[in-house]
């Protein structure tokens, strides 16, 4: 993984996995194409960029065509990013059939977030589950 | 051999045979699905079983053949084929015959039997042939995964894979997805682990689950699930519940038992936690002795053994409280219901004579409501999905199409729909009539529908839906549609239209309902002879129902029959004439309006009146059926929906709705045109139930 560390920069036109656009509040985030371990180095690479930039983070998963076990865990991870930054950060997107599947099969989805979750922003918080 | 017992084995074999044939036709259209396999296994198991017991030796000894080679195919041993469907559709009549052979004492036809064994005998793999024929005696032996004898456990699964099990290629998704196959499945992911992105190790494993699952595979399927990671992972099984705790009840465990039970705190911490008045998932969670995950985890883990508790609940309830009925008894209910109906109304007639005694107008109104309760729930007992009939023509369809050379697809729909048990017994015929006709009619040959641009396999469509207080059931076809002109020059020809008469299209349609009518050049074993659609309009109008054509040369042609829910008691408006008082049917009627003498003779003899600007022909009952006296100053049209038509009804006075118990008319009266039946009121007479269609169509008889 480490030629990505190089990649990351940001370049948003790009077919990177990444794709990191920033304004005075916020940075929107999209993952393009599978969001699976062969990838997810770099996509955990970009996220850390993203809140490096120290705005409020929104990840769009509209463009993310699968994901597996890694992806789930690194959105838990960048929520828990958030949380210790004291950054706003929201997922969106994520109805799509390839990624809610698995999230219903990995058993994601909660009524109350985890004890890190002081402000009620868990990713997998749904009314129902 | 106590005869009740061997009568239930004859009604319960017919019913499996029923849902055989439906699963095999199933199976012939997913022959990739296993469940469907599966299913047809089963039912060959049950009759093979219950046969045997009953002293039905034929029976299993044949079934027993046929359930051998399904053993195979459910072992994916055998592809289902075609050939295989169509031998174990014989298979399936044969068991029928040998059934009713037994009813009627008739001798089996063995030779029929042997061949279709013998058929299934070649299909078998002379490999795979040999060492099965070892284990014959296998009733028990079924290799595979059968249900438990003892029914459905719920077990708890802690899966901790190795956190390496990622780049080892480990897919832990496809356990858990193999997991929800085995039953249902709660599955909580644990994410307390997962570190944030600057600590995180992308590809190593954070997660581990909690899985609630109740299934009847045993424990075994459950290990087989992770037989290829059970080295590296941490893997634990508990059962937490099975049907045999006579304990259990509504009562479930609570949060803080199932984390004891699980380990995640000790017996302490409960006690000290449940000191407090507070929910204990929070206090624990609170207390810092588990995480979110964990309690939300224990709490699906309850709810999930709830749920499996009081599903199961039911059925051992449903299992005693459903009970067989014959058909007879019901019909002798629903009779009585009706003569109950009426003796109620006379009540509440008496009631309100001597309406001084309040206590017995109160009588009179309580017996009322119990009386419509149980008119409403009789009623309800004798209603049956249309489903049953569907599934008959799907065969149907199947054999006759193979028959003509057609590929011919049914699909149904609403086949949940809901009618009463006379009504769907009195519709078979017809529809299998109109089913023919567009098998033989309707849908082209593969090679003509090509040459049209159309599919090569035609479709017939059969839908049941609830509309008002009847069914509407519609075939459509996608063949050639209707021929108007073909239709016309025959019915030229037959002398039932002028030769230059002009019709709209639906009239011409209609023509195809007239007695011998046959456009087919050729008579095929199908049809063709002319036989058929007018038994078709006369069994849906013995059934006060209605029948509509729509078609389009060349697209298809879609009959849609209106039938009444039930013919037993309906609602109906009251009218009067003279003394004598007549019954219509509620849902034709429109609206009633008043018509006074002035307008009658403004109208100068014609049997007309504007309704809202439209002219509304009317038919007057008194001439009709030449009742004598003169009518009053003001009378009562009632206006009611013919064929989309409106036509008005003429009486002295509407009375309004009554419940109306129908009773047909004695043999004689049978022909009586105009009269559907008669009932009898609350006083004790009896009023007639008009057939307002045959009384309209008789009067624009006598107008042409």
């Amino acid at each position: 993984m480490q030629p990505d560390v190089e990649r990351k920069v940001r370049v948003p036109m790009d077919e990177s996995a990444v794709n990191i656009v920033k304004n005075e509040t916020m940075t929107v985030v999209s993952i393009n194409g599978p969001m699976t371990i062969d990838r997810i180095g770099e996509i955990r690479d970009g996220m850390l960029q993203a809140f490096g930039l120290g705005n409020e983070v929104r990840l769009s998963m509209a463009a993310v065509t699968e994901v597996d076990l890694t992806g789930l865990q690194l959105l838990c991870s960048s929520h828990r990013t958030a949380i210790a930054k004291g950054l706003a950060f929201s997922v969106q997107d994520t109805d799509a059939e390839a990624l809610s599947s698995v999230i219903e099969l990995a058993g994601m989805w909660r009524y109350n977030g985890c004890s890190q979750d002081t402000g009620g922003t868990c990713v997998w918080k749904r009314e129902i589950i | 051999m106590n005869d009740k017992f061997v009568d239930a084995f004859k009604e319960e074999a017919r019913e499996l045979l029923g849902d055989l044939e439906d699963s095999l036709l199933e199976m012939e259209e997913n022959p990739e699905d296993l469940g469907i396999v599966g299913r047809v296994f089963r039912t060959m198991h049950t009759i093979k079983g219950s046969g045997a017991m009953f002293g039905f030796d034929d029976i299993a000894s044949f079934t027993h053949n046929v359930e051998t080679v399904y053993d195979l195919v459910r072992n994916g041993e055998l592809p289902v084929s075609q050939q295989l469907v169509s031998l174990s559709l014989s298979a399936r009549d044969r068991i029928l015959a040998m059934l009713e052979a037994a009813e009627s004492g008739v001798a089996v036809d063995k030779d029929a039997n042997e061949q279709v064994i013998s058929g299934f005998r070649k299909l078998v793999p002379s490999s795979s042939a040999d060492p099965k024929a070892g284990h014959q005696e296998g009733a028990g032996s079924d290799s595979g995964r059968e249900s438990l004898p003892g029914g459905e456990v719920t077990y708890r699964i802690r899966f901790r894979p190795d956190p390496a099990i990622f780049c080892s290629g480990g897919r832990p998704l496809g356990l858990l997805r193999e997991l929800q196959e085995l039953g249902l499945c709660t599955i909580v992911g644990h994410t307390s682990e997962i570190q944030p992105l600057d600590q995180l190790e992308p590809e190593k494993c954070y997660f581990y689950w909690d899985i609630v699952l109740t299934t009847a595979q045993g424990e075994d399927a459950i290990r087989d699930v992770f037989i290829f990671v059970a080295d590296d992972c941490d893997i634990s099984i508990t059962v937490i519940d099975d049907s045999s705790d006579p304990e259990e009840g509504g009562s479930h465990k609570k949060v803080g038992e199932i984390l004891v039970e699980r380990g995640d705190i000790t017996k302490e911490q409960l006690d000290t936690l449940l000191g407090q008045q507070k929910r204990f998932g929070q206090l624990a969670v609170e207390a810092g002795i588990v995480d979110h995950d964990t309690v939300a985890s224990a709490l699906l883990e309850q709810k999930h053994v709830k749920e499996v508790r009081q599903d199961r609940q039911p059925q051992t309830q449903e299992a005693a409280s459903s009970i067989r009925v014959t058909a007879e008894k019901l019909d002798v209910l629903v009779n009585l219901v009706g003569e109950l109906v009426t003796v109620q109304a006379r009540l509440s007639l008496v009631a309100q004579e001597l309406r001084k005694h309040t206590e017995l107008v109160s009588v009179a109104e309580e017996v009322e409501r119990l009386t419509n309760d149980l008119r409403d729930n009789a009623m309800d007992i004798r209603m049956l999905p249309i489903g049953a009939t569907f599934t008959k023509f799907k065969r149907l369809v199947r054999d006759l199409s193979g028959e003509l050379g057609k590929v011919i697809e049914l699909s149904t729909e609403g086949a949940e729909t809901e009618l009463d048990k006379t009504v769907i017994e009195k519709l078979n015929d017809p529809l299998v009539h109109i089913i023919r006709n567009s098998i033989d009619h309707g849908v082209e040959t593969p090679a003509d529908r090509e040459a049209k641009g159309k599919p090569r396999a035609g479709t017939i469509h059969l839908s049941a839906v609830h509309s008002g207080d009847s069914v509407l059931i519609s075939i459509r076809d996608d063949g050639a549609g209707l021929n108007c002109d073909a239709i016309r020059a025959k019915a030229v020809e037959r002398k039932l239209i002028a030769p230059g008469a002009e019709l709209p299209d639906k009239e011409i349609w209609g023509l195809i309902f007239a007695p011998g009518f046959s456009t087919a050049g050729k008579v095929t074993s199908v049809s063709g002879r002319g036989v058929g659609m007018d038994v078709v309009k006369q069994a849906i109008d013995s059934l006060r129902g209605s029948i509509d054509v729509q078609s389009e040369l060349g697209k298809g042609t879609t009959i849609t029959l209106k039938i009444p829910l039930t013919l037993a008691i309906i609602e109906s408006l009251l009218v009067r004439i003279g003394t004598d008082r007549f019954v219509m049917p509620l849902a034709m009627v429109d609206e009633c309006i008043e018509l006074s003498q002035t307008e009658i003779e403004r109208n100068h003899g014609r049997e007309i009146l504007l309704v809202r600007g439209h002219v509304v022909p009317y038919v007057p009952l008194r001439k009709r059926f030449h009742i004598e006296g003169s009518p009053p100053a003001i009378q009562q049209v009632v206006i009611c929906k013919v064929d989309g038509k409106s036509v008005g009804v003429l009486v002295d006075k509407v009375i309004g709705e009554h419940q109306t118990v129908i009773k047909s008319l004695g043999r004689m009266y049978q022909e009586v045109d105009g009269v559907a039946g008669a009932t009898i009121l609350g006083d004790g007479s009896v009023a007639l139930i008009l057939d307002i269609p045959s009384i309209i169509q008789a009067a624009e008889l006598d107008v042409a």
